[in-house]
């Protein structure tokens, strides 16, 4: 006969079910798998738990983006609204730009995560209430930093049909080459007065095409985040497009990508990891916590 | 004892999890009489690449699968469904042209594969583009030049339609239709083509016997197509370059791959069927298998990327190719062509 532990660290719930005839209790654990356990084989079971306080009381996060094209010079970016690249020179308007934020934990003071279920955000600059990432009754406490991945997956790109923000009614899937579209940016630039049209749908899961790239933010001295009870703490982050163009071309040089590959890469990651998916310091910036 | 399990709900309610998972579980009883609906994987075939883990098979998903394939609501002009181009009696290939038709009569550029029992397909396309059976439809759904729809749209449409809000609800339990369940649906019915009672499997089942002529075509089959199209299936699911041309109209498989080591090459198809499919080739250049051996024997074009087990062509003699021509009509199942559960259903609406 077994005796089990269910530590709260474990972050688990529980669910029973019957079939055959048999009773099980099955254990749903964060990281996706689940124990069945024959009931009848269970002698007693204790559930220990960090601390009350920290489960019954619970609050909200909301990431709230802005959007910015450059560092420096604080353009806003905005769909229909012309754009100079710092770096590049070139003058861009977008019509698009849309992009995935997925798989998002927190990690609390105490080295504990809380995970969101179906974390998949589509964030799309002509859709305003898409950049308030809203997260729903975490427990109370202090949290360091936030988790996140900048694209989809690739069990996901691999699973078949999907739904909510995956959903293929979200132009974000090339059917010809089953996988997401992790970054779309189309619009038009300046070429000797003319307008040309561009068009960069980033995207790649696996292997040397692979974009799918895992962040952290920290929340730390005047960004730090407390969660309390019954409310919404709002965290303004500053999101810099403009890296996309750190290390590829002007858009003069190149204005379509549509499929994965080196172009789409060297645009996403950049040289030395410097590009919008991969920069550490720049391209999703805590600015403040309120 | 039983009751332990009821007091552990409680403490789910203490978790920080975001959503606790306190749904019921519910698992279909197999045997029960009233859930004889299965997928049933025939004698000597290896287990299925698609084993429904996210989209459970029921009698009313299959059903609505198959509305879904017949009817042309799914096409922009409601001009084309599913089955005008993949057509029951041709083993859900096209009517015998080399490329298909689609909306306002535009043509597409490859000629439509056989769909049959593509459970166990690892891809899906000539050149391997699609890599799961329930995101295979978004290509032709969404092609200008076959039904031309957009997902939104189609989505959109089906929302307003009385008949398949009614089905999608009594087959997935849901109000409202997303393109996943749509998805889903098609591929409940796509992945149940299954065809496994041709003259091939009843003799390997012992229960009949070949002609001498169809064991001598057997026995070369086996020395030389067998590499590629391996049985039971009667392909290997491998990309190759079978020699049509030397100089590429279509580079096939290197435009999903961006690999020039892939020029040229093409899904190797099943040969279930075969005598129903024709034309033959990736764009339907071949018209009948006497065609189609003939080239294999002593038309084939060097590449850079050529078949290794075509270098020289298989040398076939006349005899010979005609052997192997009777041995692949051993493969024709009459019972797949014309199972009425494949078939178009009657009073739609």
């Amino acid at each position: 006969m077994k005796k089990i532990l269910v530590a709260a660290s474990m972050f688990m719930s529980l669910v029973y079910q019957v079939s055959y005839g048999q009773t099980y209790m099955k254990i749903h654990r964060n990281n996706g798998s689940t124990l069945e356990i024959p009931v009848n084989t269970i002698d007693s079971v204790t559930y220990s738990t960090i601390s009350s306080n920290l489960v019954n009381s619970k609050g909200n996060i909301s990431i709230d983006l802005s959007h910015k094209f450059g560092m420096m010079n604080e353009q806003t970016l905005a769909i229909g609204k012309p754009v100079v690249h710092p770096m590049k020179g070139d003058t861009m308007t977008f019509s698009k730009f849309k992009y995935f934020i997925s798989n998002v934990k927190f990690k609390n003071a105490d080295g504990m995560y809380w995970t969101e279920g179906e974390s998949y955000h589509l964030v799309d600059l002509a859709k305003p209430e898409s950049l308030n990432l809203s997260f729903k009754d975490l427990p109370a406490g202090t949290y360091t930093q936030m988790e996140y991945t900048i694209g989809v997956d690739s069990a996901r790109n691999v699973s078949g049909a999907q739904t909510g923000a995956l959903s293929t009614t979200n132009d974000m899937y090339w059917s010809w080459k089953s996988g997401y579209i992790m970054l779309k940016a189309e619009g038009t630039y300046k070429d000797n007065n003319a307008d040309k049209m561009f068009a960069f749908h980033l995207g790649g899961f696996s292997g040397a095409n692979n974009i799918v790239t895992k962040r952290t933010m920290v929340f730390e001295g005047a960004t730090a985040l407390t969660v309390t009870k019954d409310q919404t703490s709002t965290v303004g982050v500053e999101v810099n497009p403009g890296l996309l163009w750190h290390s590829a071309p002007s858009v003069k040089e190149v204005n379509m990508i549509h499929m994965p590959g080196a172009a789409a890469k060297l645009m996403a990651l950049g040289d030395s990891g410097m590009g919008f998916f991969a920069n550490p310091m720049y391209s999703f910036q805590v600015k403040s916590v309120k | 004892m039983r009751i332990i399990p009821l007091l552990l709900i409680l403490f789910i309610l203490t978790s920080c999890k975001k959503e606790a998972i306190i749904k019921p579980v519910t698992i279909p009883n197999l045997n029960s009489d009233t859930n004889t609906f299965s997928f049933e994987k025939p004698v000597g075939f290896p287990n299925p690449f698609y084993n429904f883990s996210n989209n459970p098979l029921t009698q009313k998903g299959f059903e609505l699968g198959r509305f879904l394939f017949y009817d042309p609501i799914l096409s922009l002009d409601s001009s084309v469904s599913c089955n005008t181009c993949h057509a029951q009696q041709h083993g859900f290939s096209d009517h015998n042209v080399p490329l298909s038709k689609g909306i306002f009569g535009f043509s597409s550029t490859r000629n439509a594969p056989a769909l049959i029992n593509l459970a166990w397909s690892t891809s899906f396309m000539w050149d391997g583009g699609v890599n799961h059976i329930e995101v295979q439809p978004l290509v032709p759904l969404t092609s200008e030049h076959e039904l031309g729809e957009t997902m939104a749209n189609l989505v959109e449409k089906l929302n307003k339609n009385v008949f398949y809000k009614k089905k999608f609800k009594e087959a997935f339990g849901v109000e409202t239709i997303t393109d996943q369940k749509l998805l889903h649906a098609l591929a409940q019915f796509t992945s149940m083509l299954i065809s496994s009672n041709a003259k091939y499997d009843q003799v390997m089942a012992g229960k009949t016997n070949f002609t001498p002529q169809e064991q001598q075509g057997y026995e070369l089959f086996k020395i030389k197509c067998a590499n590629c199209h391996t049985e039971p299936l009667f392909t290997d699911y491998s990309y190759r370059n079978s020699g049509l041309e030397s100089k590429f109209k279509d580079i096939g498989r290197e435009k999903v791959t961006q690999d020039p080591a892939d020029r040229g090459k093409f899904k190797v198809p099943t040969l279930r069927n075969i005598e129903f499919t024709y034309p033959y080739m990736h764009d339907g250049r071949l018209f009948n298998l006497e065609q189609v051996l003939a080239f294999k024997s002593n038309g084939i074009q060097d590449s850079p990327t050529l078949d290794i087990s075509l270098k020289n062509g298989l040398n076939l003699s006349k005899d010979e190719q005609k052997a192997i021509i009777v041995f692949l009509k051993t493969l024709s199942d009459n019972t797949f062509i014309s199972n009425p559960k494949y078939a178009e259903p009657v009073n739609q609406q």
